[in-house]
């Protein structure tokens, strides 16, 4: 219980959803589940995934068109009348529900998924060090650990972008009054809670976004240590420990995985051209 | 100043097919081809497109024969799934085909001395892998995803690259009629129309090299097309058993017959069964296929008011 919550959100806007059927209120932490939970809260409202309109910013995959903000049919809070608003960050009768992801993990996946797979977005022209290849093939560990330090470097810009960012702050965790921060390995959990706060089975999706490496196999201390400078406030006030990593050995991707790589920046970049093209049209 | 001239040659040796080969009772009797012609006409090279034989590279090549460069490259939204590959747009194709020039254009290119009449070809057991890895394993949509094959083979979890291969071949040579109506899966013979046109060069992917400089001579500049086409780099030593190599060698019966292709012994077959890394890329690289084909679908829909 937060008794008594007060409605003093001021720094967030399209990122909190209003679920009122359900009385939830979710706050989406970029690489933390958020794929899964944005299909979920439409679930939540007793609405059908299916029946989303056509996304047309550039999402690489199916499962990433939920993020489309312009079309995910719960509304957020600056989008809900102001008795809602209030309802929903203040009555003890809302669940104010986030998911945290371990800062170690979360970076890797970041990292993952913005540069190594190269997703289209701002990031692409921020500073950042090359892939380091060693004749042809991708050093994952060696590009990741690379790219940390470029990034300490350039905090300002990185942590600037929701992706990067510390989750603290993403989750405005001075202005709402959470019920529920939910780490994501206790997913199970939350999913049964939702289950029966709503009287019928609520499943998580999951998309399969990344590569099957873990985090582990990409840190060593001097990286880790960078991680706990840049997500300090994340592991003070979230509860997250610093962890001990053993120097990972190098990870050389395949060749085969390499040319995989190559093909997906390449496919993103088609993407990139036609999500455009496509928004130049005028909608039917 | 760069010369075009890479190397002096007078009659350069080929692997298989030929070069330079005069045709002086060169005739206009072409009937089965036509979208797959192209004229080049500045040039006076008419090249004929076989699929899975360095197509992209040699429609890029073409274009860039007339002036044409990626600069030049509008959009397209058809359903292809890099850029690169938008070169098979025949709709921006800067070079015409021969079922769109005049009668004239049309029965000079395929009679005059003057003209270079070409075509790339390919071993048969590698351009049968390879229509198989980049249409069926790296893509999502095509009319063969309609064609009865076997699933991909996983182990653990892990692609088995080299059984889901033999397995397709085995498919194909028990639905060889369905599979060989398909151009990436067709014998090159006839893709060529090999007894209706009088080829001067018919150049395997090998000897890419020396057809390049042909060509860069011919329209006075240095032709570098680079590549365009992608694959995973896997060797056919891996994948080729004594059983898959001898359903190729009947699926392909007339190129080998007629295109001087000599049969193969393959070392292998070795285990290659990808690693979760690549199997994960693949899986991902699939997924992005499926959005290229929701916004390439959701595009024309809009473009025709639907």
């Amino acid at each position: 219980m937060t008794s008594p919550a007060t409605d003093r959100l001021r720094s967030l806007a399209s990122t909190v959803y209003v679920v009122e059927q359900a009385k939830v209120l979710y706050t989406k932490a970029s690489k933390s589940a958020c794929t899964t939970m944005l299909w979920t809260i439409i679930e939540l409202d007793g609405l059908d995934p299916a029946s989303l309109p056509f996304a047309t910013r550039p999402s690489v995959m199916r499962s990433q068109v939920v993020h489309d903000a312009s079309i995910h049919p719960v509304p957020t809070i600056d989008k809900v009348s102001p008795e809602l608003r209030h309802e929903a960050l203040t009555s003890d009768e809302w669940m104010r529900l986030a998911i945290i992801r371990d800062p170690y993990a979360r970076l890797y996946s970041a990292w993952e998924s913005r540069i190594l797979l190269d997703n289209p977005g701002q990031w692409q022209s921020f500073p950042q060090p090359d892939l380091v290849r060693i004749d042809g093939r991708i050093d994952v560990t060696e590009s990741f650990r690379t790219f940390v330090a470029t990034m300490v470097e350039h905090r300002g810009i990185w942590q600037a972008d929701p992706h990067f960012a510390q989750q603290v702050h993403v989750l405005a965790l001075d202005e709402i009054d959470y019920t529920d921060l939910v780490t994501t390995s206790q997913l199970n959990l939350l999913f049964e809670r939702l289950s029966e706060r709503v009287g019928r089975p609520i499943t998580a999706r999951k998309s399969n976004e990344g590569l099957s490496i873990k985090p582990e196999q990409a840190y060593d201390a001097a990286t880790a240590a960078l991680v706990e400078q840049l997500y300090d406030l994340d592991l003070e006030r979230l509860g997250f420990a610093p962890r001990t990593f053993a120097d990972a050995p190098q990870l050389l991707l395949s060749d085969v995985a390499t040319r995989s790589l190559d093909m997906v920046h390449d496919r993103n970049r088609r993407i990139v051209e036609l999500s455009d093209h496509l928004r130049s049209l005028p909608a039917s | 100043m760069v010369s075009w001239r890479r190397r002096a040659h007078k009659q350069p040796m080929v692997s298989v097919g030929f070069i330079g080969r005069e045709t002086p009772e060169a005739s206009d009797r072409l009937h089965s081809l036509a979208t797959t012609v192209y004229v080049v006409e500045e040039a006076k090279v008419l090249y004929v497109q076989v699929f899975k034989a360095a197509c992209s590279t040699m429609l890029w090549t073409i274009a860039e024969m007339v002036g044409y460069g990626p600069q030049d490259h509008p959009l397209s939204t058809d359903l292809h799934v890099t850029r690169s590959l938008t070169i098979h747009d025949v709709a921006l194709h800067p070079v015409p085909t021969i079922d769109t020039v005049s009668p004239a254009l049309r029965h000079e290119a395929l009679t005059s001395p003057d003209w270079l009449r070409v075509a790339v070809i390919r071993d048969p057991y590698s351009r049968l892998y390879s229509g198989w890895e980049s249409r069926v394993l790296l893509l999502h949509d095509g009319p063969w995803t309609e064609y009865p094959q076997s699933e991909l083979v996983f182990d653990d979890g892990l692609l088995d690259l080299g059984q889901s291969f033999r397995s397709f071949v085995a498919s194909v040579a028990e639905h060889r009629a369905i599979w060989q109506g398909d151009f990436h899966f067709a014998q090159q013979v006839y893709q060529l129309a090999l007894d209706e046109i009088d080829f001067t060069d018919v150049v395997t992917t090998s000897d890419l090299p020396i057809l390049f400089d042909r060509l860069s001579e011919r329209c006075g500049r240095l032709l570098n097309p680079g590549r365009h086409n992608e694959g995973l780099g896997i060797s056919l030593d891996d994948v080729y058993d004594p059983a898959t190599t001898s359903l190729c060698e009947e699926l392909y019966d007339q190129d080998f017959a007629r295109l001087g292709f000599p049969r193969r012994t393959f070392s292998g077959p070795r285990p290659v069964v990808l690693d979760a890394v690549a199997t994960a890329g693949l899986r991902l690289l699939d997924e992005r296929n499926k959005r290229i084909e929701d916004l390439v679908g959701e595009i024309a829909r809009r473009q025709e008011g639907r």
